[in-house]
């Protein structure tokens, strides 16, 4: 026993920080970040590699502790009602985060939050190798005269792979089968498997199916082309649907706007000289399909809204909220 | 033969190396972790995946693979010495394990079952380093009918196998599992059910917690509502004379490691349905039926084997799908990503390299295992002598800091609580609690996948009938039910003395 | 637990298991069917707890029937064997135990310090626990080694979880 936990001393020597710079704030217990899905997910992996270099920038020990359940909304809820000092946070993606009120989950809007976003992801119409789809047109021609046949696997009517397809739904009009799995992995491999025929999962879930040729991608739901490392270009969805309106999903860590000053003084540095120069964090985005761009506090805000407004709006006409967004603030785009 | 040459590169390396020492701690915390009621093999590798941010990527990921495997069979311990699993994979362990233990035989017990890992484990390992893509595509042709069937057939083997006498409790004990499952914010249209209102439950109940008031605390009653309950202590319990039972059965080893790796390839069922499945197959297939849960030794072995296998089994989708097979391996697969490696169908063009060190690492975690777990028998045996009013209040306090220490979450204490009280009464009505943890793992995936499969195929049910994996699992699934029912039985039986009597004629 | 007396538990506890999947069944038919969304009706929310309120009823209603069979129904309770049952040793030792766990687990865990609250329970349970094995107050040599006993359980398991595996305990 003595030697165990003489070797874990030694193991957290090693991974003990370099010196840390002059930050007005100085965490003297460890900073826990609650991740509210569960271990191993995409969330959870980001914000692994984000634990690491914030440990190394803050001088302190960085916990990441799941905390699954109700779109997560339950690890949410506990990091707002923890102490409100600057050593609990939340991780996520942005557009959670501005639902939960409309939802009924948690009654706390976006703007209470301080946001820490750092990589975006898109989504990809990604197709079995067998679909017979040669380009997305060939889709978008089958959901019109074929819906049964438009088989289309998601993490469900929650995620962002699913926001795309309605979009692209209502935008260009036309019908599909709608097939949720209980995330974006099962869901990619559900494509792969030729369980469905197609998934619109996000680009880092899919990236290394893709690579294999296991995946077709058709088209990228963002303005402009996406560069897979190890595949090529992915072309724009806008080719086909000029109008379709696309948005960044963005990633971050959040913790209540009413922490002390000296903590949001201190993470604005961090993010601006330590995030955005991250080799690591750039190395993930990169063999992910992502794209690294930090931003904090108001910056972070525009970035999302976005996202956050069409997000809101499909889920309220769609029938799965409780309340009606424009009641907290949000304008119908 | 590049690979073995790979592999053995990679063990000569590791052994040459400080690296050793890290096999040997992280494959000792696995094992305690794994005894510990609560702390679970996910809890462990999430824990040190943070620990070991810092390292190199082999370094890592080898004290992650230590982890893993230690843990899995760490739990077997607690299961054998206190019938408590330290985690859902070893709930068939107990089965057997205990009746051994309590008949004063808790030495060789630990040992059968440790040498049932170490066979499990190397089986998988071999499977992991000879067929690991062929395996990964078999991994593929599970879609939606196929969970659907081999939810039904766990709850149901594990439902009849830990309620031999009456089956019925057994099932309704498993089906009230999966009900649980239910309560919560469903997957697919995230509508909460049973949930009343409370944010709580609608993020559902947490299975280790569960778990540990299942099996924790409805024990820790059970214990003391006994009259007197000091363990004997039988003169021919020995460390070797438990390797030597073991080796008697290695057959049934072999089958349970095969089925353990397989059962390991499929995504969300990994350990659990490794060991009930091989239970459940040495059990048809023994001599001696009527031993099993009375404290059979090729049952335990099989139960052990079973669930030991199917670590390196979850690893093979991890490696060639980037899929986890399990909670724990979806947490491995999460560390290799942020280590920079890219597993997926490519890993094998890419980094064969990268698969046989996995291969060494598994094969250098699962020796570990074998000889620390040899090492630990003896001082662990202790544990039975201390009494019961000193030994249950510190069991029941790891039991309330491991339900919490999951989620960090009050809530799940009060779930502890709960069904450990609820898990009590059930058990005094001879109501078995482990197809009841089984069906709050297969709940999920059992109502997910009837549902979806049913969007798949327009409501036409045939579907879920006529694909060659389905078939399999719903035919044996029926033949289960009809093979305890006593008149099917006689039936049966009747029927083959005619046949034999008629070859006389 | 003698034949009889199963039977009378199961005619019992079917009765309940029954009432509970009757439950389950109209509560899964309450559940919204979302119709609104235009959900493949195959997949509504209800369907699966529908069916397994369903078997439940059906199992429970099994037991019951046979425990009828047996002789279940005759529950033949009389006062006296009531307070027989209720003042057994057996039932003493459960009630003391689910009283302590229980106060520990919902009172003290969650608002006294963790090294405080679990050594005043593990001493709490063996001193209890103990008198009721001896039939009087324990010796004071095994108080002091149950005190003893306590006080490292409680800084060992203190320091296991918060400093080794970084959970932060309730309660301070």
């Amino acid at each position: 026993m003595k030697f165990i936990i003489s070797m874990l001393a030694a193991v957290a020597l090693f991974a003990a920080p370099a010196t840390a710079e002059e930050y007005s704030w100085k965490p003297d217990k460890p900073v826990t970040i609650i991740v509210p899905w569960s271990a191993g997910g995409s969330t959870d992996s980001v914000t692994r590699v984000l634990a690491g270099e914030l440990e190394d920038a803050l001088g302190q020990t960085v916990v990441i502790v799941n905390q699954p359940g109700a779109a997560g909304s339950v690890g949410t809820t506990n990091a707002w009602q923890a102490d409100h000092d600057g050593l609990t946070w939340a991780a996520g993606a942005a557009i959670d985060l501005g639902a939960y009120q409309v939802l009924g989950m948690l009654d706390v809007p976006v703007t209470d939050w301080k946001l820490y976003l750092h990589i975006a992801n898109v989504a990809v119409v990604g197709a079995n190798p067998d679909s017979g789809y040669k380009d997305f047109g060939d889709v978008l021609a089958a959901m019109k005269s074929d819906p049964d046949s438009v088989s289309v696997a998601t993490a469900g009517v929650t995620s962002g792979g699913h926001n795309a397809m309605e979009s692209i739904a209502q935008t260009a009009g036309g019908k599909y089968k709608h097939v949720s799995y209980d995330g974006g992995k099962p869901a990619v491999l559900a494509a792969v498997s030729g369980e469905t025929k197609l998934t619109t999962q996000l680009a880092s879930e899919q990236a290394e199916m893709i690579r294999a040729g296991r995946i077709v991608p058709l088209a990228v739901l963002a303005d402009k082309p996406l560069v897979i490392e190890g595949y090529g270009e992915i072309p724009s969805i806008k080719q086909w649907v000029p109008d379709i309106k696309t948005a960044n999903n963005y990633f971050g860590i959040w913790t209540p706007a009413d922490v002390p000053a000296n903590v949001l003084e201190t993470m604005d540095k961090v993010w601006a000289n330590a995030i955005a120069k991250s080799d690591a964090m750039a190395e993930y985005a990169a063999n992910r399909g992502a794209i690294l761009d930090p931003s904090s506090g108001d910056a972070a805000l525009e970035a999302v809204s976005p996202a956050l407004t069409q997000n809101v709006f499909l889920l309220f006409d769609g029938g799965k909220t409780k309340n009606d967004p424009t009641k907290y603030g949000f304008k119908r785009p | 033969m590049d690979g073995l040459i790979s592999f053995a590169n990679s063990v000569a390396s590791i052994l040459t190396s400080w690296s050793a020492v890290d096999v040997v701690w992280a494959t000792l915390l696995g094992i305690i972790v794994g005894m510990l009621p609560g702390l679970t093999a996910t809890l462990g590798v999430a824990l040190l995946t943070t620990l070991t941010f810092k390292m190199e990527a082999d370094q890592a990921i080898l004290i992650l693979v230590c982890m893993y495997v230690g843990a899995i069979y760490g739990g077997s311990r607690s299961a054998i010495l206190l019938n408590i699993p330290g985690t859902p994979a070893n709930a068939a362990t107990a089965l057997d394990g205990f009746p051994l233990a309590r008949s004063g035989k808790a030495g060789s017990a630990m040992a059968i079952a440790t040498t049932g890992s170490v066979f499990g484990g190397l089986i998988g390992m071999m499977a992991l380093a000879v067929i690991a893509p062929v395996l990964a595509e078999f991994a593929l042709s599970f879609g939606a009918f196929e969970f659907f069937w081999l939810a039904v057939f766990g709850v149901l083997i594990s439902g009849q196998l830990t309620s031999l006498d009456d089956p019925i409790k057994g099932w309704i004990a498993g089906f009230l599992g999966l009900f649980i499952a239910t309560i919560g914010q469903e997957g697919i249209y995230a509508v909460p059910r049973f949930s009343y209102g409370s944010t709580d439950l609608s993020g559902g109940i947490g299975l280790l917690p569960a778990m540990v008031g299942a099996f924790g605390l409805a024990e820790i009653l059970t214990v003391m509502r006994h009259e007197a309950y000091e363990a004997v202590r039988a003169k021919s319990d020995s460390v070797w004379s438990g390797i030597r039972d073991a080796y008697k059965y290695k057959f049934t080893a072999i089958r349970s490691g095969l089925i353990g790796t397989l059962m390991g390839l499929i995504p969300g069922v990994g350990e659990d349905m490794g060991s009930w499945a091989s239970y459940a197959a040495a059990r048809q297939s023994s001599k001696n039926k009527e031993e099993f849960g009375k404290g059979s030794v090729e049952g335990l072995l099989a139960a052990e084997s079973g669930n030991n296998a199917a670590v390196p089994g979850a690893l093979i989708p991890v490696l060639t799908l980037a899929v986890p097979g399990s909670a724990p391996a979806a947490v491995l697969l999460a560390a290799m990503i942020i280590h920079g490696i890219r597993p997926g169908p490519l890993i094998m063009i890419e980094s064969p390299g990268f698969v046989y060190s996995v291969v060494a690492m598994v094969f250098l975690a699962t020796i570990a295992m074998g000889v620390l777990g040899l090492l630990l028998t003896r001082p662990l045996v202790m544990v039975l002598k201390v009494t019961r009013e000193r030994l249950m209040p510190i069991i029941f306090v790891l039991c309330t800091v491991g339900a919490f220490a999951i989620a960090s979450r009050t809530f799940d204490v009060w779930v502890m609580l709960f069904f450990g009280v609820f898990g009590f009464i059930l058990r005094e009505l001879k109501y078995p609690m482990a197809p009841l943890i089984l069906g709050i793992v297969l709940g999920d995936i059992l109502d997910k996948s009837l549902r979806r499969g049913l969007v798949l195929s327009d409501g036409e049910l045939i579907q879920f009938f006529n694909r060659p994996i389905s078939m399999v699992l719903w035919i044996s699934a029926l033949l289960f039910i009809l093979l305890t029912m006593p008149s099917i039985r006689n039936l049966l039986g009747r029927l083959f003395k005619q046949k034999t009597e008629g070859g006389i004629q | 637990m003698s034949q009889p007396a199963m039977n009378k538990a199961d005619f019992i506890s079917s009765i309940v298991l029954t009432l509970f999947g009757i439950g389950i069944v109209v509560e899964s038919l309450r559940l919204p069917r979302l119709e609104n969304l235009n959900v493949n009706s195959y997949t509504v929310p209800g369907i699966v707890p529908g069916f397994l309120g369903l078997f439940l009823t059906i199992a429970g209603l099994a037991i019951l029937v046979r425990s009828i069979r047996r002789g279940g129904w005759k529950l033949s309770l009389n006062k006296d064997g009531v307070r027989r049952w209720l003042g057994s040793a057996m039932v003493m030792r459960t009630a003391v135990t689910v009283v302590i766990t229980m106060g520990y687990a919902i009172l003290l865990f969650p608002n006294v310090p963790f090294w405080i609250a679990t050594p005043i329970f593990i001493f709490v349970f063996v001193v209890a626990t103990e008198a009721m094995k001896y039939g009087g107050l324990p010796s004071r040599m095994k108080l002091l080694t149950a005190l003893v006993l306590a006080i490292i359980a409680g800084l060992v398991i203190n320091y296991v979880f918060q400093d080794l595996f970084f959970v932060r305990l309730p309660g301070g």
